[in-house]
């Protein structure tokens, strides 16, 4: 009765030792061929002030920033996903500014080209070796008394033989939002701003299509916030060309 | 004797109490009352969801019997929110990515699924109809199962949403509700979680259609502005 339950148990650990294999074995094959979802971080500066603690009126008009910008199709591709923000942190987002009352202005741009150098090492193996030399062995009594032998080691190594420069192009891409209350804006008095956030993000890639998701993220990751600057990291699966790395 | 003792100890964490379902409360599907001509108007105009960042919305189980928690198996695959106004579902941007062509954008279905009830049940949508509904999902909890090998799923949701109608006349939002919707598959099959999802936004929008005081509202023919009641 005890040799059986032996078997069971060593019959059980053989099938979990070979399962725990199995696993390892695949789990590193993933990892060393790369082939898992290729995810990226996308880093946002986040600056926000607000006085939105205030406001109990929540009908909100979302607008472009400029008239340069207008009604961009890029603005109208990601107006939904805004309001969808909006309506998550429980405003009440209307179709006409003078339903509102208050109004968010977007503004997105993209940066000169940075170009950035940077300096890589250039190293060289160099193998080890060993040299034997012989040298004879005089006596100023007897002459020629016989040689000996030597035997330099040298070790392999690896060193430096100079350096390559290289380089690397990002842009800086800019989102900006604020909200402001709608009386100020149609009586064209000076406005009360009430919300006023800025995002840098700086990476490789130079649409801000490729990043708003992202940016978008940043601007209403902890809606309003309690202020400040912070680095906002968001993990990005749709924008893998776009981080600094 | 001491060997199995261990080894039931090495086990049972493993199938059994890594586990971590969800409490779901269930109700029973609910056809809904097709309202009586097709002149009613609607605008539906978004979904969204109030979620905090990092709540648990779906776990995840595997193995015989649904008994091993997959996200402490693999490292994470249980599902959390990513923030109020952030999808809810993975988009199709998002499965491009990954490479999972085949799967669908849940919240197209989700939105698709409530206007296609809408419509079904004689309501017109339209742009420009006075009253706007939108939707809020406050609460979601589902436990999906995969079953080993060929990674099919089966699982359970329920949804509790918000649903508002805002009357552009009006300027203010005439009606609120809180909703719960629950539906289950028991099949493994390559498309149960959007049968899941489909179903639980279904229900959830046939109850709302089904509402006494949403019909007088849909039914008052904008008559609402002259009357105090509303």
């Amino acid at each position: 009765m005890l040799n059986l339950e032996s078997l069971l148990i060593q019959i059980i650990c053989i099938a979990i030792m070979k399962v725990f294999k199995f696993i390892v074995l695949i789990s590193f094959l993933i990892m060393s061929v790369g082939c898992g979802p290729n995810v990226t971080t996308i880093r946002g500066t986040k600056t926000a002030h607000h006085d939105l603690s205030g406001i109990t009126d929540k009908n909100i008009y979302i607008a472009d920033f400029t008239d340069k910008q207008g009604e961009t199709l890029l603005f109208k591709k990601y107006k939904a996903a805004l309001e969808n923000y909006f309506f998550g942190y429980g405003y009440r987002v209307v179709d006409d500014i003078d339903e509102s009352d208050l109004v968010a202005f977007i503004s997105y741009g993209i940066g000169a080209p940075i170009v950035n150098t940077y300096s890589v090492p250039i190293y060289r193996y160099t193998s080890g070796r060993s040299d034997t030399s012989q040298s004879n062995v005089y006596s100023n009594q007897y002459g020629y008394i016989g040689y000996v032998t030597t035997t330099t080691h040298t070790m392999a190594k690896y060193e430096k033989v100079g350096t390559e420069t290289k380089s690397y192009i990002t842009y800086q891409r800019n989102f900006a939002m604020d909200i402001l209350k709608v009386d100020a804006v149609l009586k064209k008095t000076p406005s009360k701003k009430v919300y006023e956030g800025r995002i840098k993000s700086i990476g490789r890639c130079n649409t801000v299509d490729a990043i708003m998701t992202e940016l978008l993220q940043i601007m209403f990751k902890d809606f309003p916030g309690s202020g400040g600057t912070q680095d906002v990291d968001i993990l990005s699966l749709t924008a893998s060309n776009c981080s600094t790395n | 004797m001491k060997k199995l003792l261990l080894l039931l100890l090495f086990l049972i964490p493993i199938l059994t109490s890594c586990a971590n379902k969800m409490s779901l409360t269930k109700s029973s599907f609910e056809e809904a009352k097709k309202v009586d001509y097709m002149n009613h108007l609607i605008d539906f105009q978004r979904i969204s969801h109030s979620i905090p960042e990092g709540t648990l919305i779906e776990s995840v189980q595997g193995g015989m019997g649904c008994g091993v928690q997959q996200g402490w198996a693999v490292g994470g695959v249980d599902g959390y929110s990513r923030g109020p106004g952030v999808p809810l579902h993975w988009t199709q941007a998002e499965y491009s990515a990954l490479g999972e062509t085949d799967k669908v954008d849940l919240n197209a279905v989700a939105f698709k699924t409530i206007e296609n009830n809408l419509k079904e049940s004689n309501i017109k949508l339209s742009r420009t109809a006075d009253l706007k509904l939108s939707a809020l999902i406050t609460d979601v909890k589902a436990n999906t199962c995969l079953q080993p090998l060929t990674f099919d799923q089966k699982g359970e949701a329920s949804y509790t949403i918000k649903w508002k109608i805002y009357s552009k006349i009006m300027k203010k939002d005439l009606f609120e509700l809180d909703i719960s919707s629950y539906a289950e598959e028991t099949e493994f099959l390559k498309d149960s979680v959007q049968k899941v999802i489909t179903n639980v936004y279904s229900l959830n929008i046939n109850k709302l259609i089904n509402n006494v005081e949403f019909r007088k509202l849909i039914n008052s023919n904008n008559m609402y502005s002259n009357n105090e009641s509303f």
